[in-house]
């Protein structure tokens, strides 16, 4: 009568939330095609944002020359790269943060808590806006772009470096902001809990030898935004080091591991609403 | 009814501080540096065990504590005290092989996606809960028919009625054929017609499915018509935990004769046998209600048929919402008194 069978072959977890990710990503097409205007109108607004992002480095790097003693090109590598990101941001993070954050208000997070499967999973892949394609390619035309013009040639542990870290940003980033908009359970209400993120992202559109002293040390070391983008930048330019790769590595690691925790013990906290 | 219970519930206590704010623009500045928190016992040393099958009431003004224990029971609050066994897990551990095999549905809250149809929502179901097509398909085509939601499981939610909402809401959280199901007034905003067809459709799902059942309601006619068993809380403490009839037969001090006269007789009269309610006069079938002691109904209707030219008598028990709010009224003189001593 009573199924008490606890736990289920890792590959069988796998599978379950892949196919979940893709029943999610057919809702997000599905949605898409429902507002074809609106899905038309974020598109260019996406583009234009992106091209008039592109002048403004543009002019900037015109004027100065290089920034941080990057020059024109190395920039426009790191700018793309930060548009990648970016794409994720808005797209992946943006979207799925603030629908997160409305849930822990109304009460809805009691429904999702009640399914079986990895909640931290379903919070973050529950939404991928499908014109994450146009940024992405944008990002890549002009990172490609840009590493042909430095006549660069990538060997394949480069690219296999590039991607991981690529990855690692990503992980980092999700981390913190899971951690920042885990806060909404133990306050009333905090309405920009998630534009804070988007506000400080300008720190790393730029090199991280842009910063010095005291910020430098901060935003590089301790909690290293700054290392978002110039690190896999670093990789595909070829000046990175070890050392500090393994410490972003670990440090990602170790704040993916606090937003765990601290969604567990903030889950213990919940009050779910009254009804 | 197995001999070991579903679900046991032992001594289970909630308490949330809440802030309280106090009254205007001064009260919300000064709350920017001081506030003051009151404990809430939102439940309160709560016992008792559910058996496979059983369908039981949760009653209990807003705020007694229903949902907050629904929820303890679902994992989703973890309690100040207590312990809880839903079919031999510990809900708060949160482990899906428990979370497979039951289904919370709150009629406040919906599950399905506003934007696409509700078949969207059931298929993701599938993928969430892990359905084989088979069973899935089978279960869906169950389920749409004991509803009679063909026709709108492919039309976009938010053109649905309510009505139609609520009957796919309980179809994406029955897919999965749960165990255990807790329902959070699921009928709330209702017509009584619908609320008739949701009611009818719990009762076929538990004696299809021996699904033992948690129902809250405030709705009187929903526990009546599908609940043998009913627990009462109020301000998060257990008042009652029986048969429906045992609250009528301890808490309905008075019960309600209906009379039709085949001739005219004087309010006046009537009115020595008890507390007349309603008086009808037309000139031919003069019609009454009255109220009269429990005890004595049957003697004062047998004295009326004696006295008055009766043409026809029924005599029924006061509606089930007057007997509850009789309870709730005995517990607030019971605490009154206790605070007074």
């Amino acid at each position: 009568m009573v199924d008490k069978t606890h736990s289920q072959p890792f590959s069988s977890v796998i599978q379950r939330h892949l196919r979940l990710f893709i029943r999610f990503r057919y809702i997000d097409i599905m949605k898409m095609l429902e507002y074809r205007s609106s899905f038309i109108f974020w598109v260019l607004i996406n583009i234009l944002w992106s091209l008039f992002n592109i002048l403004f480095f543009s002019i900037l790097v015109g004027v100065s020359g290089s920034i941080g003693g990057w020059n024109r090109q190395e920039v426009f590598v790191l700018l793309g790269i930060f548009t990648i990101i970016d794409a994720f941001t808005w797209s992946l993070f943006y979207a799925n943060m603030t629908e997160y954050a409305e849930d822990i208000f109304n009460g809805r997070l009691s429904l999702l808590l009640c399914r079986p499967v990895n909640t931290q999973f379903y919070i973050l892949t529950k939404k991928l806006n499908p014109q994450i394609i146009f940024r992405l390619m944008i990002g890549a035309v002009i990172t490609l772009h840009s590493l042909s013009e430095l006549n660069v040639s990538l060997s394949p542990l480069q690219i296999l470096l590039f991607v991981f870290f690529l990855m690692v940003s990503l992980l980092f980033l999700y981390s913190f902001w899971f951690m920042l908009t885990t806060c909404a359970f133990f306050f009333e209400r905090l309405e920009n809990l998630n534009e804070i993120i988007p506000a400080i992202r300008r720190l790393w559109q730029v090199p991280k030898s842009v910063y010095q002293g005291a910020i430098s040390v901060s935003l590089a070391s301790i909690i290293p935004f700054l290392l978002i983008t110039s690190l896999p930048s670093e990789i595909l330019l070829n000046r990175f080091s070890y050392p500090v790769l393994v410490y972003y590595l670990g440090i990602t690691l170790i704040i993916f591991f606090l937003s765990k925790v601290f969604f567990n013990f903030a889950v213990r906290h919940y009050s779910g609403m009254a009804n | 009814m197995s001999e070991e219970p579903i679900i046991s519930v032992n001594h289970l206590s909630k308490h949330f501080k809440v802030y309280q704010k106090q009254p205007g623009l001064m009260g919300s500045i000064v709350s920017l540096w001081s506030r003051s928190y009151e404990t809430i016992h939102a439940v309160e040393d709560i016992s008792f065990t559910i058996h496979a099958g059983e369908i039981v009431g949760f009653i209990g003004q807003n705020g007694a504590g229903k949902t907050t224990t629904l929820k303890m029971l679902s994992g989703l609050l973890f309690p100040s005290s207590g312990s809880v066994d839903v079919l031999g897990f510990n809900p708060w551990d949160r482990k899906p092989a428990y979370q497979k095999q039951f289904s919370l549905v709150m009629g406040q809250k919906n599950q399905l996606w506003w934007d696409l149809p509700a078949m969207e929502t059931f298929l993701l179901n599938q993928a969430i809960y892990e359905i084989p097509n088979l069973e899935f398909k089978q279960t869906l085509n169950q389920l749409i028919e004991l509803l009679d939601v063909s026709s709108v499981v492919n039309v976009q939610v938010r053109k649905l009625s309510l009505g139609q909402r609520m009957k796919c809401e309980l179809i994406a959280a029955l897919l999965h054929k749960p165990k255990v199901l807790f329902l959070d007034e699921p009928t709330i905003g209702l017509d009584v017609v619908m609320q008739k067809t949701l009611r009818d459709f719990i009762k076929e799902y538990n004696q299809q499915f021996n699904a033992t059942i948690i129902l809250t309601s405030h709705y009187m006619g929903d526990v009546k018509e599908l609940c043998k068993r009913t627990i009462i809380i109020d301000k998060g403490k257990k008042v009652f935990d029986g048969a429906l009839q045992d609250i009528i037969d301890k808490y309905a001090r008075n019960k309600i004769l209906s009379l039709v006269f085949s001739k005219p007789i004087t309010r006046k009269e009537l009115a020595r046998f008890g507390t007349i309610t309603e008086f009808s006069e037309d000139g031919t079938n003069d019609t009454a209600t009255i109220v009269v002691p429990r005890k004595e109904s049957t003697k004062i209707a047998a004295s009326i048929m004696t006295k008055f030219p009766v043409q026809d008598v029924t005599i029924e028990e006061p509606p089930i919402d007057a007997i509850i709010r009789e309870v709730f009224k005995d517990q607030n003189r019971a605490s009154q008194h206790h605070e007074q001593s």
